[in-house]
């Protein structure tokens, strides 16, 4: 009973991976060619601009990965399930894929926005920079250490980075004082060109979809991980 | 009458990676009997024990204790856990002031009186032979006159005398209800003095009645009756208070600090290289040193902090003493006080003595001193806090000397950016008010991170 309702859950799985790849597919292509084709030039950046949709997306996933990986550790700690182990190790992963596209395209923009490759100043990227170096630390952590304790461990890690993250947060806004020129609102708080914002929540549509079947497909690699190693 | 298991193991399973130990489990052990544990290298003897010892959750399965209550249980393992700086009768006295014994120094001197120590009483620890910190090991774990006593392969570093000793405190622990179950060699002598031999293989266990006695009874058996059972001492169940076992982990780090020196000189003459090398190479590029000193002091600070802080926790994990300390019911948020009092003193003192080095190495004023010493004692506590935590989970990882300052670096970035705003300051003479917001995050920093760690490292410990 217990193994055909396995096999179900395996097909039901299966079936889900295969949509979000699908639906990740398309919602790319779509971007990417209203990103190329459709989305207007800014008045200051250009076609430069461009580099926009790549950032945003990824740094807003980025963060959504931080606080998934946080929030399963949590209930990791809480429940003791491996299941929410494997969600905050798969998120983990997407949180330093996500920062370093984050990173590298934040300092391509702001170089030609400001002329600057990095800046202490901002303190956005220099969060990012402190969860990157923090969700690297959790994944060579878990390199070197096995079972339950790598389990145990890495989600402590996890739950002492909020801290971290929220008072760096704090120190760049008490203490540096540049930020880079707005963009999705005009500097008078009007909202940017109809266009842009489009294109935006398109990126956003489709690396959420990337995200999601990424997770979905590492989750289950890392529990058939566990079931092989039981037996 | 039957007699009721002091002990319950059921359906036990454990593995390690992908190897399978022990694969369903099933024991019973009684009060007042003797049991031996054989089994081939590598067949789970040292697994077992750390599961009914409560030091190893099992993958699978229950220990349960009698009625439920919490047992008084002794472990010896194959490392002492012992501390190496403090003396025998130190060693003794710390772990009886852990068991909230009546008379510390008394059960202390009794105990090693019993392993044939006591013309030993003063010296250091790392100074005996093997043999003898065995025996020192063992007089730790019968001082307490446990309900259980767990230990693995005790005889192999024990010579003659020391078996004999040791068997006597067997026969004396079990005469007075007390279980022993030990871990041993296939060899006649392990099987003489047990009631019941266990045999570990392929995961499971087998039973046989030892030459010992075969029937248990209630009545002490002539053998048991030339042996004084020594009486219980007076000690509680469950640990000591939080800032009592606090105080005694705090006093003993600093002990065994100021005798074995082992930390603070190197790594204050670490901390000065690091600020000799950054003065040296920023002087290069810039007249104005004074601006980049208070950078430069944390840097070297939190650089040599770290170095001693991972050998610190380490000397907890290496020698197994942190089991020891587990089982006195010490509460790991205690644990982490301790640490984390002994780490901010240690560091305390080392900026304190890089202060008028920097002075002398920045170009800055004599006054400046004060300054750095002042906003270093209001980010220490908080580096010590983040950083007994990291050490801790990093005690046991692979390549931890490596790992420690990797994981714990990100973390001390906003503590760092306020500590640097606020030495600046201090240097430049600004007022109180204008230090506010800096030294505001530092102290919520401080704060954060000892509850953080208070919570969180007792997690760690039972993970280790």
């Amino acid at each position: 009973m217990a193994g055909a309702m396995s096999e179900r859950n395996d097909r039901r799985l299966d079936r889900a991976e295969r949509v979000l790849a699908g639906a990740a597919l398309a919602a790319t292509a779509i971007a990417t060619f209203w990103v190329f084709t459709r989305s207007p030039d800014e008045a200051t950046l250009r076609e430069t601009i461009r580099i926009l949709y790549v950032h945003v997306g990824a740094a807003f996933m980025a963060y959504v990965a931080y606080g998934i990986t946080a929030t399963a550790a949590i209930l990791y700690l809480w429940r003791r399930n491996r299941r929410f182990d494997h969600v905050a190790v798969a998120a983990a992963e997407w949180s330093v894929v996500l920062s370093s596209i984050t990173l590298i395209t934040g300092s391509i923009w702001a170089k030609v926005a400001s002329n600057w490759w990095w800046q202490w100043s901002d303190p956005r990227l220099t969060l990012t920079l402190l969860l990157w170096f923090v969700y690297v630390g959790y994944l060579l952590l878990r390199q070197v250490t096995d079972g339950d304790r790598r389990a145990t461990l890495s989600a402590v890690l996890a739950v002492a980075a909020i801290p971290a993250g929220i008072l760096n947060h704090f120190a760049t806004l008490l203490f540096r004082t540049e930020h880079p020129p707005p963009i999705l609102t005009r500097p008078d708080g009007a909202a940017a060109d109809p266009g842009i914002v489009r294109a935006v929540l398109l990126s956003l549509v489709a690396y959420a979809l990337i995200v999601g079947w990424g997770m979905l497909a590492r989750v289950r690699l890392e529990a058939a991980r566990d079931a092989l190693d039981e037996r | 009458m039957p007699i009721e298991p002091a002990c319950t193991a059921r359906d036990i399973a454990h593995r390690f990676g992908r190897v399978r130990v022990l694969d369903g489990i099933d024991l019973d052990l009684l009060s007042g009997e003797c049991v031996v544990l054989h089994g081939a290298n590598g067949s789970g003897k040292t697994t077992l024990l750390r599961i009914l010892a409560g030091l190893l959750h099992p993958q699978r399965g229950t220990v349960a204790h009698a009625n439920g209550r919490p047992m008084r249980v002794a472990f010896v393992g194959q490392a002492p856990g012992l501390y190496a700086e403090l003396s025998t009768i130190e060693n003794l006295v710390l772990f009886a002031r852990l068991h909230r014994l009546a008379e510390p120094g008394d059960a202390a001197a009794e105990a090693l009186d019993a392993f044939g120590l006591a013309h030993r009483p003063g010296m250091r620890t790392r100074t005996l032979s093997r043999g003898q910190q065995q025996r020192l090991a063992l007089a730790r774990a019968f001082m307490t006159a446990p309900d259980m006593i767990l230990l693995d392969e005790p005889f192999t570093a024990l010579d003659t005398s020391g078996g004999g000793l040791l068997d006597r405190a067997i026969t004396a622990a079990c005469a007075t209800g007390g279980t022993v179950l030990f871990a041993a060699h296939d060899d006649g002598r392990a099987r003489g003095r047990a009631d019941r031999v266990l045999t570990l293989a392929d995961g499971r266990l087998r039973s046989a009645a030892g030459p010992g006695r075969t029937v248990r009874s209630q009545e002490p058996t002539a053998e048991r009756n030339d042996v004084a059972a020594p009486p219980r001492p007076a000690a509680g169940r469950g640990g000591l208070g939080v800032p009592r076992g606090a105080w005694l982990i705090a006093q003993k780090d600093v002990r065994t600090e100021l005798r074995g020196r082992e930390l603070l000189p190197a790594l204050g003459v670490f901390a000065a290289l690091c600020g000799t090398v950054l003065a040296y190479a920023f002087s290069d590029v810039t007249p104005d040193l004074p601006r980049v000193a208070p950078g430069a002091y944390w840097v070297a600070l939190l650089f040599g902090g770290t170095l001693g802080l991972g050998r610190m926790i380490a000397a907890e994990v290496d020698g197994d003493a942190l089991s020891a300390l587990r089982l006195t019911g010490l509460d790991g948020g205690a644990l982490f006080l301790g640490k984390w009092a002994a780490a901010t003193a240690f560091t305390l003192a080392i900026a304190c003595v890089l202060a008028p080095l920097w002075v002398a190495l920045f170009a800055l004023r004599p006054g400046d001193v004060l300054g750095l010493a002042a906003v270093a004692a209001a980010g220490v506590p908080g580096w010590a806090a983040a950083g007994v935590l990291v050490a801790g989970i990093s005690a046991t990882a692979r390549g931890r000397e490596v790992l420690l300052p990797i994981l714990l670096f990100p973390l001390l970035l906003p503590l760092v950016l306020a500590a640097v705003r606020a030495t600046g300051g201090a240097l430049a003479g600004a007022p109180l008010t204008d230090l506010g917001p800096a030294l505001a995050l530092m102290a919520a920093y401080d704060v954060i991170f000892c509850v953080v760690g208070f919570w969180l490292f007792p997690v760690v410990v039972e993970s280790t």
